[in-house]
């Protein structure tokens, strides 16, 4: 159903439909900001760079081909401004905010306490650490739920290299997660 | 054993926790969405197709200097064949009739078309002069057919009325051909080698197809033949319709691509001048004698396109006393 909406839609923008326009904002902007969120940009970078993946669909919906999904499509645009963006700022260190992500667990977990907060920082950190491509398929796999295939198409590689890549982040993960544990126990 | 288990168990609690971060972040700064809108471009036009091929050198990803020089050189063949507004109108249309047939498959059809010329009786005494231009050398054709703006014509040509030539080839081309063909023939007569009355009902009967497939889903026809128009329509009649009947995909995807056909048709027809009308807005469907699309043929007779989607073609006088019913 989602897809012959987004089909729809497609169609209207291509039309040049201003209300499309403002409906595909309506329907992916919050997703986008928490993708790029996930990558390791700051609020006011993922705003921008959300802004902007949304003028770059408008202005190419044209390119959008038939076997495409729209959904997949955004997101790599908004992926590549990711990426574009950590080349251009490669001095820049991700921002990672601690007291944001406890915040955030604490309010989801009223009755957890403070170490489920450390755990669930101690491993956003990890990722964030992690090299930009294992990080994407991390996010996109395990944090936003995307299929093997979906995702696949959103890093513009093939479904095996997806899963290659997948295991390689989840061992690196691991890796760091038990370096951090020893400096922990220090 | 222990420590594989173990290791499994670490990596799906790993997972559990990457799940519950992903659901972080999800509220957005209120207004956002609206920040967003106001970047909404005021040309967001529907696509314009006739830079389709530019657009294609863009997106080859060569050097941008070389685009614009391929961009540059297209323009100025385009210019060179088909520009010269400062000609006379006739030498225009001759060296533009030399150009379709300028290239070798082409030339080999040029027996049957002056045959075609023949029975209708366009050319009866210069059937030789005619056959005589393809046979010549490239170089003295290109010479002799350049436009000019005096000097001595070509005697050969000069006995066919441009006019008369373009008329006669239209009419074996049929009023309309498919957008499929649109680039690659311009004349299906000259691609086929037959007389392709047939081109003229598939354009028919992929208008009325592309009428029936939004009446499907709307339960009207579109009020306007304009893209813009048509998708709006139907859009909202989808968004309407019940989650018990929604369309597969495919059928979906068919019916948009139909739709778009359908108004680059008509528009194909406003800029050829076949005085194309369309009463979407003012006719109910089914109703039967109430003209709902009509175009004019070169034989100076309409083709008309009735509201129960019945397809007739009638004299200027009829077409007259059609579209003033529904108005009495």
């Amino acid at each position: 159903m989602e897809k012959s909406a987004d089909y729809l839609l497609v169609a209207s923008l291509k039309a040049g439909d201003e209300k499309a326009a403002c409906a595909l904002v309506d329907k992916y902007h919050r997703r986008i900001y928490v993708f790029l969120r996930h990558l390791g940009h700051s609020w006011w970078e993922s705003e921008e760079l959300t802004q902007w993946t949304f003028v770059r669909a408008w202005q190419n919906i044209n390119n959008l081909k038939n076997n495409q999904t729209l959904k997949t499509w955004l997101y790599r645009i908004a992926q590549n401004a990711s990426r574009e963006y950590w080349r251009k700022n490669k001095k820049r260190k991700m921002e990672l905010n601690a007291n944001e992500a406890c915040v955030a667990v604490h309010s989801q977990n009223s009755q957890g306490g403070s170490h489920i907060a450390e755990e669930f920082d101690r491993v956003r950190q990890a990722v964030v650490k992690l090299p930009l491509k294992l990080r994407e398929t991390i996010v996109l796999h395990y944090m936003l739920s995307f299929s093997i295939a979906e995702a696949a198409a959103v890093a513009g590689i093939r479904e095996g290299t997806f899963k290659s890549r997948l295991n390689r982040a989840i061992k690196k993960l691991r890796k760091e997660l038990a370096h951090q544990e020893k400096h922990y126990e220090k | 054993m222990k420590n594989k288990d173990s290791q499994s168990r670490d990596d799906e609690r790993l997972i559990k926790i990457l799940n519950r971060i992903g659901r972080m972040y999800g509220d957005v700064r209120p207004g956002f969405a609206e920040r967003i809108k106001q970047q909404i471009p005021e040309n967001l036009q529907p696509r314009k197709r006739d830079l389709t091929s530019i657009k294609a050198i863009m997106n080859l990803r060569i050097g941008k200097l070389i685009a614009a020089a391929i961009i540059v050189g297209e323009v100025i063949l385009l210019l060179s064949l088909f520009g010269g507004v400062d000609l006379a109108d006739r030498t225009y249309k001759q060296g533009r009739f030399l150009v379709k047939y300028y290239l070798p498959p082409v030339i080999k059809k040029w027996d049957n078309l002056v045959s075609c010329l023949e029975k209708r009786g366009h050319c009866n005494e210069s059937k030789k002069q005619i056959t005589t231009i393809p046979k010549e050398s490239t170089a003295r054709r290109q010479r002799e057919h350049k436009p000019t703006t005096g000097g001595p014509q070509d005697k050969g040509i000069e006995n066919i009325d441009a006019e008369t030539l373009v008329a006669a080839v239209e009419r074996e081309a049929g009023p309309g051909r498919p957008l499929e063909e649109k680039q690659s023939a311009e004349w299906p007569l000259l691609k086929t080698g037959k007389v392709q009355d047939s081109t003229a009902q598939t354009n028919e009967q992929a208008v009325i197809g592309a009428i029936k497939s939004f009446g499907r889903v709307t339960g009207t026809y579109p009020s306007k033949l304009s893209i813009l128009t048509v998708m709006k329509e139907f859009r909202s009649a989808y968004k309407t319709r019940k989650a018990g009947k929604a369309i597969p995909d495919r059928a979906l995807a068919d019916t948009t691509k139909k739709l778009e056909w359908l108004c680059e048709f008509y528009e194909q027809m406003l800029r050829k001048g076949k005085e194309p009308a369309y009463y979407g807005d003012k006719v109910k469907p089914g109703k039967a004698n109430t003209v709902l699309m009509r175009w004019r043929l070169v034989t100076g007779e309409y083709r008309v396109i009735f509201a129960d989607l019945q397809i007739e073609t009638v004299t200027a006088e009829k077409l007259g006393q059609l579209e003033a019913a529904p108005l009495q």
